[in-house]
C-alpha cells in the first residue's frame, strides 16, 4: 500500500499544479482579452466620430469651395470605405487612406481663407483634431493590449492553454508600411 | 496562485517601463503648476495653486499645467497624454482631469482633456480658449498671463460643469475672469482701472493740497480693495503645501483636447 501511496500522491500533486497553472493562465487570457476587447471598442469609437465629422466638414468646405470637387470626392469615398470596412486590418488600411484624404483636403483649404477665418471651420477643425489624435491614442492603447495578448498566446504555458481553449492571436491595427507613411493632420492654424 | 504573483510584477514592471517613455520630471509642489522653464512669478504660481486646490476640493477635478523648455521632438499631443496618464491627472473615478502643456522653444501649446471632462470641453470649445486667452498673449511674449489666464478660463468651465460657483473658495478669478470672456482678458477690465485711477489722481489734484501724502493713503486703500483677495489667495495656496503635495487621482485620457502653435 505505502508503495502505491507515494506515486499516487504525487500523481494528485502534478494534477493540482497543472489545474493551478493552466487555470490562471486561463483566467489572465480572458483578462487579456477583455482588455483588448475594451480597447478595440473604444478605437472604434473614435473612427466612428471621425466618420461622423465628415459630413459637416465636406458641407462647409463645399460652401466655400464647390470646385475642388476631387479632393471631396476622395474624403467622400475614402469615408464609405472606412464605413463598409470589416476587418481590423481593413480598417487600418481605410483608416490611412481616410487620414491622407483629409490631410489633402486641409491643405487644399489652405488657399480659401474665408474658409480658415470661419468659426465653424474652425470648431471643426479643432474638434477633427481632437479626434485624430484620440484614434492614435486608442490605436497605440489597442495595439499596446494585443502586444501583451499575443505574447501570452505565444509563451508557455500559455500556448497550451491557447491551444486548448482556441484564443488566437489578435490583429494589430496597422496599415501597410505605404500607407501608414499618410502625411499627418495638420490644421495650419498654427501659422498666420 | 502563487505563479500568478511574478507574472503580475513582470507586468507591472513592463507597463511602468512604457509608460516612462518621456520620463517626466519628479512633482516637487502641488500637481497644479509645474513651471520647468521659469515663467511665472511668485505670485502667479501661488495664484494657480489656490484656484487649483480650490476647485479639487470642491469638484475632485483637477487642472494641471506644465510649462516645460523643449519636447525634444516629441510631438506636444502625445507628451500632453503620457504626461497626463503619467501624473494622473484628474480623479480614477471620474478621469476629470485636464493638462495644459506648453513648450516655450517649440513655440507649442497643447490642452489635454481628460475622458470625464470631454463633454465639458469639447475640442472646438478648448480650441476657442486657446485662442481667446493664450495665442494673444504668447504671441506678445507673456506666456505668464496665457498660463494664468487660459487656467482661469479652464478653472470657468469646469466649475461650471459641476454647477459649482466657485465663491465659497475664491470669488477672485470669476470677477477677473468673466468681463474678459467676451474679447481677451483684461481687455475691459484694463481701461476701467485705468480710469478709476485717473478719476482719483483728479479727485486728490482738485481736491485741494497735501496731495502726496493723501495720494499715498488713497492707493493703498485700492490696492486692498482691488487686489486684497488676491493676496489673501495665495497665502492660502502657500499654506496648503505644508504638510506634502498633492498629486494625480489616477485620472486618464485618450488624445482630447487642442492645441496651437504660436
Amino acid at each position: 500500500m505505502k508503495k502505491l501511496l507515494i506515486p499516487l500522491l504525487l500523481v494528485v500533486g502534478l494534477i493540482v499544479v497543472a489545474i493551478a497553472v493552466f487555470g490562471s493562465s486561463y483566467n489572465n487570457f480572458v483578462q487579456l482579452e477583455e482588455d483588448v476587447n475594451q480597447s478595440y471598442a473604444q478605437l472604434e469609437s473614435q473612427l466612428q466620430r471621425r466618420l461622423d465629422l465628415i459630413p459637416n466638414l465636406v458641407e462647409t468646405v463645399k460652401g466655400f469651395a464647390d470646385q475642388e470637387q476631387e479632393v471631396i470626392d476622395s474624403v467622400t469615398e475614402a469615408r464609405s470605405s472606412m464605413a463598409n470596412a470589416g476587418s481590423v486590418e481593413e480598417q487600418a488600411e481605410a483608416d490611412a487612406e481616410l487620414s491622407g484624404a483629409l490631410s489633402r483636403l486641409l491643405v487644399v483649404v489652405e488657399n480659401y481663407p474665408e474658409i480658415r477665418s470661419s468659426e465653424n471651420f474652425q470648431q471643426l477643425s479643432d474638434e477633427l483634431a481632437g479626434t485624430e489624435n484620440r484614434i492614435a491614442v486608442a490605436r497605440q492603447d489597442y495595439n499596446g493590449s494585443v502586444t501583451e495578448f499575443n505574447r501570452e498566446v505565444r509563451s508557455f504555458p500559455g500556448n497550451m492553454v491557447a491551444g486548448i481553449f482556441g484564443f488566437d492571436e489578435k490583429e494589430y491595427f496597422e496599415a501597410d508600411a505605404g500607407a501608414e507613411d499618410a502625411p499627418d493632420v495638420d490644421f495650419g492654424t498654427d501659422e498666420e | 496562485m502563487i505563479r500568478r504573483i511574478p507574472v503580475l510584477l513582470l507586468l507591472l514592471l513592463m507597463i511602468a517601463g512604457t509608460v516612462q517613455a518621456a520620463e517626466f520630471p519628479e512633482l516637487t509642489d502641488d500637481i497644479y503648476i509645474q513651471d520647468l522653464a521659469g515663467v511665472l512669478s511668485e505670485e502667479q504660481e501661488a495664484e494657480i495653486m489656490s484656484l487649483g486646490a480650490g476647485l479639487e476640493d470642491a469638484t475632485t477635478a483637477q487642472i494641471a499645467v506644465m510649462v516645460i523648455d523643449s519636447l525634444e521632438g516629441e510631438p506636444i499631443e502625445s507628451y500632453a497624454n503620457e504626461a497626463l496618464r503619467h501624473y494622473g491627472v484628474g480623479s480614477a473615478e471620474e478621469n476629470n482631469g485636464v493638462l495644459v502643456v506648453l513648450s516655450m522653444t517649440d513655440r507649442e501649446i497643447y490642452i489635454e482633456i481628460g475622458y470625464g471632462l470631454e463633454g465639458a470641453l469639447p475640442d472646438g470649445k478648448v480650441g476657442r480658449i486657446l485662442d481667446d486667452y493664450a495665442v494673444p498673449y504668447l504671441r506678445e511674449d507673456q506666456p505668464d498671463e496665457a498660463i494664468l489666464n487660459t487656467y482661469q478660463a479652464l478653472y470657468n468651465e469646469v466649475a461650471a460643469e459641476y454647477e459649482w460657483d466657485g465663491e465659497a473658495a475664491s470669488p477672485q478669478p470669476l470677477n477677473e475672469v468673466t468681463p474678459g470672456s467676451e474679447d481677451s482678458e483684461g481687455g475691459i477690465m484694463q481701461p476701467i482701472v485705468t480710469f478709476l485711477i485717473v478719476l482719483v489722481l483728479l479727485f486728490l489734484f482738485t481736491g485741494g493740497g497735501g496731495g502726496r501724502g493723501r495720494r499715498g493713503r488713497g492707493r493703498t486703500m485700492r490696492r486692498g480693495g482691488f487686489f486684497g483677495p488676491g493676496s489673501f489667495g495665495g497665502g492660502f495656496g502657500g499654506g496648503s503645501g505644508g504638510g506634502g503635495f498633492r498629486g494625480g487621482g489616477g485620472g486618464s485620457s485618450g488624445g482630447g483636447g487642442a492645441g496651437r502653435g504660436f
